[in-house]
């Protein structure tokens, strides 16, 4: 669906993307991560067709976005971080303003406007000022302003930043609610917790460079280090000898009775760790697998390279 | 053809509710009114500070009344339709209005056509109906020297024309600067400038304030002090960015090539026929520079800030 080949974009001396590349898959959700500054409103900008690039190349659907720049406008839908409206309009005549721009029917395009105020939970509020809208408010006429046209490609900027715990969920459950009728969705956000939700694959973006861009479960499998966590009934003065000489322990740490033992190789170092710990002159309270999350990956590349 | 549409409605909801025809309808109106008021006044008011004053000068008529008006509109409805009008395109980019609609299937030319088509129409309005008003109150305060009210209509699509050409500056400068009071500054110098350019014969028929000149030597001789040609505001700065003479959209291009049909030869050696092809020309051209360049510049929030 969206084919980004060594893309690169400079403001002045400050290289905002240096060779980017990735390939989004039809019908995934696709998380964009970066700390801020990483580029990643650069790249969706680019890729919105709203700013020009210095090299590589961005494919969508097939077709290369500078040859085609205004045959895939309305192919992509782009809700930016910051919506910038019409504050004298209410968000029902702003829907309408867009479905006149698409070139909508007017019974059609007052049909997708009242649908998709329902959709995003702005029916109520349809007929007052945008000025008046609080910024969640506004992030929700964003949505809908941007799934207007059923685009193909849903560009998503922070879609969940300004909003309560409530209506982050109900927009990831409504990106879920796009992916599953087709759409391929692009979403860039610090809420990594959303990103595992609701993301098919994931790319990691750094200083203008993509550190690490696959599958969820692939990234998982590459990038996180197994970690089995021992509690001891007791506190330990230092860690055992029989565990830091283990084959397959990478490093150990220790914080009173809770000990961290970081795996080279989980299943072997799992045996491995049970029978140092039988060896033990203390009894263990516990013994678990850490959970992996994205969030590991996340610091683990961010802060690595 | 839809952006076309879309945007000329947008355009109505925004003036009407940001109240830009209230503004410019109150500031064009309050000059109509007061200027021949002002006028009425004036014998009296110098009569009393300067009792030796010659009381000839000061028998004002009809045309010279009108004809002060054309002059002091000139200079304060530049303005207005600068300050109106700054952001006409600066805003829409500066603050990412436009991200939806063109990522939506908006184009350029389309949402530029409905600005210039809305304001040139809206100002060219204001403008015809305030000097006809002007005229009006002009007749009734001073009954002597009528110039009639064909001629009045003349002078006031002629200023109607030229505002349209202002229109296009303005919104050309917003267009080229990012920031709104940058563009209505270089609008409003253009203007101002613009003048010099018809104090020499080989360019009068080229400029835009030609329209100014013919507008008030149309109505014909007035008692008074007569119609200035070529008056400079204080505000002028530098030489001049080009021509800037531009005429309003097209459809203001037509009345004025058909009010000066009307005027032709005016005596002011300004060719009627020269000066509306010219200015056609230089509307249409300006008109797609600024398509042109609001096609080429980056108009994501935060971007592009030249």
């Amino acid at each position: 669906m969206l084919n980004v080949e060594a893309l690169s974009k400079s403001y002045g001396q400050t290289r905002a993307l240096r060779d980017v590349t990735f390939q989004v898959t039809a019908g995934q959700v696709f998380g964009f991560l970066g700390p801020n500054g990483a580029g990643k409103t650069t790249a969706m900008n680019i890729i919105a067709g709203l700013m020009d690039f210095d090299s590589g190349s961005v494919t969508i659907d097939g077709m290369d976005l500078r040859r085609n720049r205004s045959g895939l406008r309305g192919v992509v839908g782009y809700l930016p971080e910051s919506p910038a409206f019409y504050g004298y309009m209410t968000a029902r005549e702003y829907l309408l303003f867009i479905g006149d721009v698409s070139g909508l029917a007017p019974a059609a395009n007052r049909a997708r406007a009242d649908e998709l105020l329902d959709t995003v939970g702005l029916a109520e509020a349809a007929r007052r000022r945008i000025g008046g809208y609080s910024r969640g408010m506004k992030q929700r006429l964003g949505m809908a302003a941007a799934i207007y046209n059923r685009p193909r490609l849903l560009l998503l900027d922070e879609p969940t930043s300004a909003l309560d715990p409530e209506g982050r969920l109900d927009v990831i459950t409504l990106i879920a609610r796009m992916r599953d009728a087709g759409m391929t969705v692009f979403l860039s956000t610090h809420i990594l917790a959303d990103v595992e939700r609701v993301c098919d694959s994931v790319a990691i973006i750094k200083d203008g460079a993509v550190v690490a861009a696959d599958s969820m479960t692939r990234l998982r499998e590459r990038y996180i280090q197994p970690v089995v966590d021992v509690v001891f009934d007791r506190m330990l003065e230092s860690v055992p000898a029989q565990i830091t000489s283990a084959v397959h322990v990478d490093r150990v740490s220790l914080d009173g009775d809770r000990m961290s033992v970081f795996m080279r190789d989980l299943e072997p170092g799992k045996r491995e760790l049970l029978h140092a710990l039988a060896d033990l002159d203390a009894d263990v309270a516990s013994y678990s697998l850490r959970q992996p999350s994205l969030e590991d990956i996340f610091v683990r590349l961010v802060n690595s390279r | 053809m839809s952006t076309f549409a879309a945007y000329l409605k947008k355009e109505r909801m925004e003036s009407s509710r940001q109240s830009k025809y209230l503004v410019l309808g109150a500031f064009f109106g309050f000059f109509a009114l007061s200027t021949p008021i002002m006028l009425r006044l004036m014998p009296s008011i110098i009569e009393s500070q300067m009792p030796s004053f010659p009381k000839e000068l000061m028998e004002f008529d009809a045309v010279y009344s009108v004809q002060n008006y054309i002059r002091n509109i000139y200079q304060l409805g530049n303005m207005a339709v600068a300050f109106v009008l700054m952001g006409v395109l600066a805003d829409e980019r500066l603050q990412g209005k436009l991200v939806y609609p063109v990522s939506q299937g908006a184009s350029m030319a389309g949402v530029v056509g409905a600005k210039l088509v809305h304001y040139g129409v809206a100002v060219s309005a204001i403008v015809f109906a305030s000097t006809m008003l002007n005229y009006y109150y002009s007749v009734v305060l001073f009954p002597g020297n009528n110039p009639g009210i064909v001629a009045a209509a003349q002078s006031a699509g002629l200023l109607a024309a030229y505002f349209a050409t202002r229109v296009v500056l303005v919104a050309f400068a917003s267009a080229m600067f990012t920031k709104p009071l940058a563009a209505g500054l270089v609008a409003l110098v253009v203007s101002y400038v613009e003048p010099i350019f018809t104090s020499l014969p080989r360019w009068k028929s080229f400029v835009a304030y030609s329209l100014i000149d013919i507008a008030g030597n149309s109505l014909g001789t007035g008692s008074g002090m007569g119609m200035g040609t070529g008056t400079m505001p204080g505000a002028v700065a530098g030489v001049g960015v080009g021509a800037g003479a531009v005429v309003g959209a097209g459809a203001v291009g037509g009345a004025s090539a058909g009010a000066m049909m009307a005027v032709g030869r005016t005596g002011n050696e300004v060719n009627g026929w020269v000066l509306a092809a010219a200015l056609i020309v230089e509307v249409a051209v300006i008109a797609l520079v600024t398509v042109w360049r609001m096609r080429n510049v980056e108009i994501a929030p935060g971007a592009g800030g030249q």
